[in-house]
Parts: structure tokens; sequence; C-alpha cells
């Protein structure tokens, strides 16, 4: 070796004594800002991903490998091919666990798609497991919940993940949990300035909670004042009917004094039955707020008993 | 007053790339001086040391000892190149550059401003008859052309000396006869060439003085005159012999006791009896350098 | 006749002059232009691909994924393969000779050819970057435009749909992308004045290209692996985290440039925290540009 090489050889190495604290020092800020929070990919994943995969996902390529097989995964769902679906979406969290849209994409593929799938709600699609549907359907479910847990680890204050977990608590999971979907919504509501769709919903998941009526009325009170006066950011012709069938059980529930109930007009109330009416089947629905709001108003209207709806 | 060149018990040893660390010397204590002026031919069969000389001249290897000086200046320092021009063998240049560019380039390299290098590269092309083909890349360029842009990017600074290597090798005669030309204009403009070449008969025409350099070693050196001139032998220089006179004359110098008749031919090939002398003279194994491990 | 030329001992022309030809020369090589088309079939592809996802914010990650991920490619691969052969082939083709024959220091020759290079890079990057701001603009543009069309139409949902503007409204060009853009860029620099090092002293233009990519490879790997393992186990050997350090020593630490994934995912740097990596990306170059000229000072042409 001559002379040149080894003053080279020792200018790298004088570098690399200075600089590896530096680095050290760099890295740490990096992981205080929330940057380099990588895992190395473990036994299964690096199976999925291949070396090379692997090798890419710890350089640079992390973000670009999770879009590439995500869209490979929505390729499996127009397949309906749910098994890939749930592979694919394990690998792309897992890629990107800091996208919180992932985790809440993947849990929608399961809980929601997948689901319906098995369940043959709107496919002509032959499930070959027929015996199994229902506990396809339910496994789905549960995946789909699995995610929006593992989501929420990384992002406990998620809008979106929050959001999905409240609906999911009383949507999908048997006996609905209003209490834990209000506590849900109540943090998607810290996520956001003007969160009102998480408002509304903790409100009405909290008047099905027991215990809390009476809270859960005076927040419905307040969104209600707040659409009629217009400043609500949906138009009053919309109006979740929920809401005030919601108030009107409240109300009873709480033995407001007449005078002190929120004023109704019941010819609203009835366009309202009109229209949500058609729409329900009692066989296929899941969503018991939905059916809890029909029975609620059939009462308030008075509909006779032949026209009610069976349960 | 400084001479253009001068090189100082130049010794160079070469690693051979192998196991045992062999060791070449491809120069061993040459020394020689080249005058402001003048031109200098240095010749020498292949792998005799001519163009590590040269390199060291120019600072693109290190002596392993001595010295190497132009105009004073030791060539291992950067500032000695300002007064140089240097042609290498079979030169090639950025293919994807035009003449133009290519002489904007070297002169910006050299030092120049751009509107000196305007003046000077219309100058030079027009001395290296390549005024046609400025605009062209000189991937279109034959090898007599790219000779002749060498010369001109080595000519481009107004260096005082200009160091060729081989400039003619492999150009046509036409193209070399140019080359030739251009040379014998460099002694008019005062500049010093130090030149190599085994076209004997080129380096007779335009230098003024000569080196042979053998395994390293400057075996000869001197005026050219000098060195062609034998003292024990007369040349007769004949025009429109008869074969008939030719023999006439055989037959005189048969039958005079002293004299011999050495040869009859063309005298241009001096030089060429001259080197041969001087460079087969050795042992053939010890030639390309003597190995020291 | 008197010469025409000055000299100075260092001439930030004579380097331009040499960056501009280097420049010239991989513009005009083809090469270039292939790189270059790869990156807008890349950008191209990206627009296409949209129409498979459902989430608005969703489409223009994936034109961002897209992007980068042809940058970075281009950035790598041009950083090592047209550095590791600008030497050889100057000294292959003897241009070297007449260049080192003008008065041009050793260390501005080099520097010359790898600002050249450099410069390819930083202007294709650029060029890239632009592009993609622009198409990512008028994309989000459009999105937010068919969102409040939808909104204004009364349509359901409308909670929702502003969500998705303001997802929309947030993920558009920033400064946190041209951040992420400029430290690949950084990224290639270093590899660069790596792979010169390497070039300076490798016997042949596909050494320095294997070379150059291990060093690559291994130096964004190994912080992870070196992190993981101090992370999982307490007590290593000492000759295991011997090992460590000789690894760290050797191998250039390229995970501290790697800022796109997390960019991309919305995160932002602090500038101060980005000069502080700018600053590290410097000194790297800086150093090897210093070792590479070590060994070429010496070098027998």
């Amino acid at each position: 070796m001559t002379k040149a090489r080894w003053i080279a050889c020792a200018v790298l190495v004088a570098f690399g004594v200075i600089r590896i604290p530096i680095e050290d020092r760099l890295a740490a800020d990096l992981k205080a800002h929330q940057f380099h929070e990588m895992t190395i990919p473990d036994g299964s994943m690096r199976e999925q991903l291949g070396q090379l995969g692997a090798a890419a996902a710890l350089g640079g390529f992390r973000s670009f490998l999770a879009t590439m097989f995500e869209l490979n995964a929505i390729a499996a769902y127009r397949e309906s091919d749910y098994a890939n679906v749930e592979t694919r979406y394990q690998l792309v969290t897992q890629l990107q666990p800091s996208e919180s849209g992932y985790w809440e994409t993947a849990a929608w593929m399961m809980d929601s798609n997948a689901r319906r799938f098995y369940l043959g709600m709107d496919n002509e699609v032959d499930v070959k497991a027929q015996g199994k549907r229902g506990l396809l359907a339910q496994r789905a479910v549960e995946r789909g919940r699995r995610f929006l847990d593992d989501g929420l680890r990384y992002h406990p204050g998620d809008y979106k993940l929050q959001i999905a977990l409240g609906n999911h608590l009383v949507e999908r999971q048997r006996p609905a949990d209003f209490c834990g979907a209000a506590e849900a919504f109540a943090k998607a509501i810290e996520a956001r300035d003007d969160a009102t769709l998480p408002t509304r919903h903790h409100a009405l998941n909290l008047a099905l909670c027991p215990g809390h009526e009476r809270e859960a009325y005076v927040k419905l009170r307040a969104i209600a004042e707040r659409l009629v006066r217009g400043d609500y950011p949906i138009p009053l012709d919309q109006i979740p009917a929920s809401l005030i069938l919601h108030m009107r059980y409240l109300e009873e529930y709480l033995k407001i004094a007449e005078d002190d109930r929120f004023p109704i007009n019941l010819d609203v109330l009835r366009r309202l039955y009109a229209r949500l009416r058609p729409g329900f089947d009692p066989a296929t629905n899941t969503d018991e707020r939905h059916a809890h709001v029909l029975r609620r108003l059939e009462d308030v209207l008075a509909i006779p008993e032949g026209d009610r709806i069976r349960f | 007053m400084e001479p253009a060149v001068r090189i100082d018990h130049l010794t160079k040893v070469f690693k051979v790339p192998s196991l045992k660390g062999q060791r070449v010397t491809a120069v061993s204590d040459l020394s020689l001086q080249v005058a402001p002026g003048e031109i200098y031919g240095l010749i020498g069969p292949n792998g005799s040391g001519k163009s590590t000389t040269m390199k060291v001249l120019l600072g693109l290897i290190a002596p392993t000892k001595g010295t190497t000086a132009v105009f004073g200046q030791d060539s291992r320092k950067v500032r000695s190149r300002v007064d140089v021009g240097f042609l290498p063998e079979n030169p090639y240049f950025y293919k994807f550059l035009t003449a133009e560019e290519t002489l904007h380039f070297y002169g910006r390299l050299g030092g120049l401003r751009k509107r000196a290098i305007r003046e000077r590269s219309k100058e030079l092309l027009a001395l290296v008859g390549l005024e046609h083909a400025r605009d062209r890349r000189l991937s279109g360029y034959s090898k007599g052309m790219l000779q002749r842009i060498g010369l001109a990017q080595a000519l481009i600074q107004r260096p005082r000396l200009v160091v060729l290597d081989e400039p003619t090798a492999g150009v046509d005669p036409a193209g070399s006869r140019k080359i030739r030309d251009l040379i014998l204009k460099f002694r008019e403009d005062g500049i010093s060439v130090i030149l190599s070449s085994h076209l004997l008969e080129q380096v007779q025409e335009v230098c003024d003085r000569v080196g042979i350099i053998f395994q390293g070693k400057l075996c000869r050196e001197g005026p050219m005159e000098a060195l062609m001139a034998i003292e024990d032998q007369t040349e007769i220089l004949l025009e429109r012999a008869s074969p008939e006179l030719i023999a006439r004359v055989k037959a005189l110098v048969d039958e005079d006791a002293q004299a011999s008749l050495l040869r009859a031919g063309h005298p241009r090939t001096t030089l060429e009896r001259l080197f041969l002398e001087e460079t087969s003279g050795e042992s053939p194994d010890t030639r390309g350098g003597s190995q020291d491990a | 006749m008197h010469n025409l030329a000055v000299y100075r001992h260092f001439s930030p022309a004579r380097v331009g002059v040499l960056a501009r030809n280097t420049l010239t020369q991989l513009v005009r090589m083809r090469a270039f232009y292939f790189l270059l088309i790869f990156s807008v079939i890349v950008l191209v592809s990206a627009l296409l691909i949209q129409n498979f996802t459902f989430d608005p914010a969703r489409q223009l990650k994936i034109m961002k994924d897209m992007s980068f991920f042809a940058m970075s490619m281009f950035g790598t691969i041009f950083a090592i393969v047209a550095t590791a052969n600008l030497i050889p082939k100057d000294v292959e083709d003897r241009t070297l000779y007449t260049i080192l024959a003008k008065p041009v220091p050793r260390f501005e020759y080099l520097l010359g050819k790898y600002l050249g290079a450099m410069l390819v890079i930083v202007l294709s990057m650029a060029v890239m970057m632009l592009m993609l701001c622009v198409v990512l603009y008028l994309r989000q543009q459009a999105l937010l435009t068919e969102q409040q069309a939808l909104l204004d139409a009364g349509a359901p949902h409308a909670e929702e749909i502003a969500v998705v503007i303001d997802e929309l409204k947030a993920d558009g060009p920033s400064t946190s992308l041209i951040t992420a853009a400029a430290a690949i860029c950084l990224q290639a620099m270093v590899l660069g004045a790596v792979t010169l090092f390497v070039s300076t002293f490798a016997s042949s233009g596909l050494f320095t290209v294997v070379v150059a990519f291990m060093l690559f490879f291994v130096g964004y790997i190994e912080p992870v692996v070196v992190d993981y393992w101090r992370g999982s186990m307490e007590s290593l050997g000492s000759f295991a985290n011997a090992c460590i350090h000789v690894v760290e020593l050797i191998f250039p630490n390229f995970q501290s440039f790697n800022l796109v994934d997390d960019v991309v995912s919305g995160k932002t740097l602090p500038l101060s925290l980005f000069f502080k990596i700018l600053g590290m990306g410097l000194s790297y170059v800086v150093v090897y540009l210093l070792a590479a000229y070590f060994i070429f000072a010496d070098k027998e042409l």
C-alpha cells in the first residue's frame, strides 16, 4: 500500500470517529420527530417481501412498497380474493404503520367488504363455503377490529381510526358497545376542529349508554339548536333522523316537562319516517341505532300496530 | 538564460503489478537540456523511455530520482505547465465537442479569457487548416485532423515549449508533411519543441538536436550535423547517375588500397543507420529495461 | 511573444469549465435521456394508476411515492454509474493527459468532474421535482374542485367530504416535499463522492460500480441493524461490539438522508434538523473528495 492510500484511510477513519457520535445524535433527533420509526421486517414479512424487497424496505422505499402492495391488495379486492386482501394489507400496514389511512382502509376492507362478501349480501357470486358463511364473516369482522386496534396503537388520537372504531363497536360488534363507541367518538372530537360528525355520534351513542342519558340530552340539544340556527355543515332537510328521535326518546326517558322539550315539528318527523322506512330491512340491517330510530319514530308518530316494522 | 527543458539525472522506476513486487527501470540517470527556441528530437525504439521522460516533464508521473524543469520551474509544480503545450501520442479528445468547443475548453484550462480564446482559436484553426471543420464534432474527425486539433490545443495559451509525443504516428504522408511544416513554423516563432518519434526521417528534417534513448539511457546526443558527420567517411552525392557510372565509381574505389565503398543509395537514411547502430549493439535480453527485484 | 495565460493556485473558473464540460458530456450521452424517460414513464403511470384507489388523498400519495421512487433510483444509479466512469474514461481516452498537461491542479480536475456529474443530478432532480409539484398541484386542485362540487350539490356525508377536502389541502406540494427531494439529492452527492473515491484506486469501472453499490447497500441497512441489535440485546459481547464499530467506521451512514418515507406520510422535518443533515452530507462529500484527492494526486498516469 502506498503512502497516499494510508493517508486516505487515515482521513476516512478519523472522519468516522468524529461523525459517529454526531450521527447517533442526529438519529436520536430524527426519532424525536417521529422519523425513522421503522421496524426490521420480521420472519413472515421477509418471506412475503423477499430479500430484495426487505432490503428495499429498509433503504428508503418503504412508502413506495406500501403503495405497490396496496395496489396489489386492491387488485385482489376486485376479484373478491379477501384472503389476499388481508395478507397484503398486513404487509402494507407493517411497511408504513405511520400512515393511518392504511389501517383504516384495511379495517374497512375486512369488517365491511369481506363481511358483506361472505354473507353474500351484494354479490351473485356463489360463496363456495356456504356452510361457513357466518363463520367467515365473523372472522372478517374480527380481522377488521384487529387492524383498528393495531392502528390505534400507532395513532391513539387519529380522527378517522377513532370514528371507524366507534362505528365498528355499534355496527359490527354484538352486542353493540354504545359506551365504548361514545368514548371513541369523543377521542375523534379532540382530533379535529369543528368535528360535527363525531360530536353527533358521540351524543347519539351516549344516549344509549346507561347512566349518561342526561349528559347525552344536553349535547344533543346543543346540536339541534345549532341545526335550527343553520350553523351546521349539513342542510336542514338532511337532518339525521336519529338526532331528533334520540332527543325525543331521552325527553321521555328523563321525563322532561312538556314545555322544556325541544320543539319538533311532527311534519318533519313524518317526512323522515317516509324516507327511511322503504330502505329498511330488519333481516339484513346491522345497525342497531337505525332500528332504534325507526322504532322510536313509530312510537312518536303513533303508527298503527299493523303498519309497523316487524323486528 | 534559463533552458526550456532541463532534465537532471532522471530515474524512473515502475512497480510491475506482480506477486513478487518486481520493478522496472524505465528511465535511468537521464540528463538533457533543450535551449529556448531549439527543436529537440528524442528518438528510440518502443519502450525505451521516451514517453516516460515526457510524462515526468509534464508532471503526469513523479520522478523516482532526479528533477525535471520547464523554464526553471519544477515539473512537479502545476505552474510549470503554463508554458507547456502537449500533444500525446494518438490523442483522443472529447468526441462530443466540436473543434471550437475543444479549443475553448483547453483555452479556459490554460487560464485564458473568453475573448482571448476566440481570437486565438480563429488563428490556430487557420494555422492547422481546420477552419472548415470548426463546428463539427470530433467524433467525425480523421486521425490526421485529430492530430492537428491536438496541435492547436497544445498551442492555445501560447506556450514557450511544445511537447510532441509521436506527432505523426498513424497519420498519412500528406498529413505528416503538414505537421512537419507546422513544427518548422514553431522554430520561426521561437517556440522550443521536444518531440519523440521513431520516424527518423522526420526527426532528421526538423530537429536542431537529437538524443538517442535506449533502455532508459541517453546513449548519443548532439547537434544534427555533428551526429551525422562521420570523420572517416565521405559522402558523394550524385544526380542523375546512370548504373554504368556507379559501376565505374565502384571499380575506381576498388582500385584504391585504403578506401572502400560502404553503401550507395539515398542519403537520408544516415540517421536511421546511426540509430540502428546505437540500438542494436546491446544484448537483446535486457530490452525494455533492467530488472532489480 | 508573451504568454497569454494567468496562473492561479486555485481557480473556480477552471473548476467551472471542467464541471461544464462534464455536464455537456453526460448530457450528450444517451443514457441520461433514457433515465429521464424512465422518470416520465413513472410519472405518467402514477397518473393512470389513480383510478385504482378509493381515497382521493391516497391518489396524491401514490403520485408522490412513484415520483420519489423514480428520483431515488435515478439519483442512486446515476451517481454511481456516471461517477464511476468519469476518471477511467479520461485515462482510457488519454484526454486526462491533455487536461493535466495544462496548468490544472489535480484537485481542480477531480472537483470539476465531480461537480459536473452532480450538476446533472441536481438539475434533473429539480426538473423531476418541478414536474411532480406541477402534476401534484393540478391533480390536487382537480380533486378539490370535484369534492367541493359534491359539497355544493348537497351530497350526503358532507362532513366526511369536509375531512377529505382538509386531507387533500394538506397533501399538495409543500416545503417538506422539497426537503425530501433535497435529501435524495444529498444522498446522491454523497454516493457520488464515495464512488469517485473508489474509482481513484479501482482497477476497473465494473469494480467501482460493484463496490459503490455494496457500500451504499450496507451503509443504508447497517444503521438500522445496529440499532436493532442494540435495542434487542442488552449485552453484546465485546467482540461483536468491536465488529459493529468497525462496520460503522468503514461504511457511510446513508440512513441519515432517508427522509422520503416519513415525509410522504405527512411528517414535517424542522428546518434546523434538515440543516444538520445537510451539514452531515456536505462533510461526507468534502472528506471523500479529499481522500480521493490524496490517492489521485499520487497516481501514476
